[in-house]
């Protein structure tokens, strides 16, 4: 990935650098795509089994926003170019590091699952309000074949 | 809520085999409806806010939200009920996890009398 002692010789890049003064559009795409990359998860790709369970599509994502801040680095020709790139990295190894500690730590903090009432337990007869309008007897509404999912509410 | 998605793509099939589905939050009535109405659900959700049901169960996570006024809420879960009994459940060991609608299919088609 690094060529930094090659760069000179490299062909020109197509996108303009911060050399000629022109902006570096690549030090601004790095950190938007790893803000989309984190934010997609929650907002759309959570909602899909295949791409919720093991978040493969948005961590690739934010591993491509991670290489093009490195180029963008590599780039970089004026100290405020440097500057502006590194922090850009900076935005983008974070969030690749906020899903990645979302999805492989703080998602599997839960409760001792021995607390949960095994097979066999009776329903207790409970009265909840539901969105029918009406109220609803768990025990009542258990002496047809049920499936009871519980969620942790919209958030 | 992931899941409340995935049971209405397939509850046609699971009303087929004979299932009723509820659903259980610990939101208010009015949060509820609009879930409903977001995924556009043919099935209801109970408004659980006291965490009576989810206690009754011992479902509670303490802390599991990061609201701030309403910091516990039930871990995720799916139960098979039938003839008044939990026959089988499910409980993911990640909340970012819940079963799928087509394995939750399966599971209902072997463990309930057809």
């Amino acid at each position: 990935m690094s060529e930094s002692g090659s760069a000179e010789n490299a062909p020109q890049p197509p996108l303009p650098t911060s050399a000629s003064g022109t902006f570096n559009y690549l030090a601004w795409v790095g950190p938007v795509l790893a803000v989309f990359g984190l934010l997609s998860y929650f907002v759309y790709f959570s909602m899909w089994p295949v791409f919720r369970d093991f978040p493969w599509l948005n961590l690739l994502i934010l591993l491509g926003a991670v290489g093009v801040s490195v180029l963008a680095l590599g780039r970089a020709r004026s100290s405020l170019g440097r500057a502006g790139s590194g922090i850009g990295l900076f935005v983008s190894v974070s969030m690749l590091g906020l899903l990645c500690f979302y999805a492989f730590f703080l998602s599997y903090q839960l409760p001792d699952a021995g607390r949960v009432v095994d097979d066999g337990t009776r329903l207790p007869a409970i009265t909840l309000a539901s969105t029918d309008g009406e109220a609803i007897d768990i025990a009542d509404a258990a002496q047809d074949k049920l499936i009871l999912v519980f969620y942790r509410g919209h958030w | 809520m992931s899941e409340l998605h995935g049971l209405q793509t397939k509850i046609t099939e699971f009303e087929a085999a004979g299932a009723r589905v509820i659903a259980v939050s610990p939101d208010t009535v009015e949060e509820n409806r609009g879930v409903v109405q977001r995924f556009d659900l043919d099935f209801p959700i109970l408004s659980d806010e006291n965490l009576e049901l989810t206690d009754a169960l011992g479902l509670r996570h303490e802390g599991g939200s990061p609201n701030r006024d309403k910091p516990d809420v039930p871990r995720p879960a799916t139960f098979i009920i039938e003839n008044g009994v939990i026959v089988w459940r499910d409980l993911t060991d990640n909340w970012r996890i819940r079963i799928k609608a087509e394995d939750l299919l399966t599971a209902f088609r072997e463990q309930t009398s057809s």
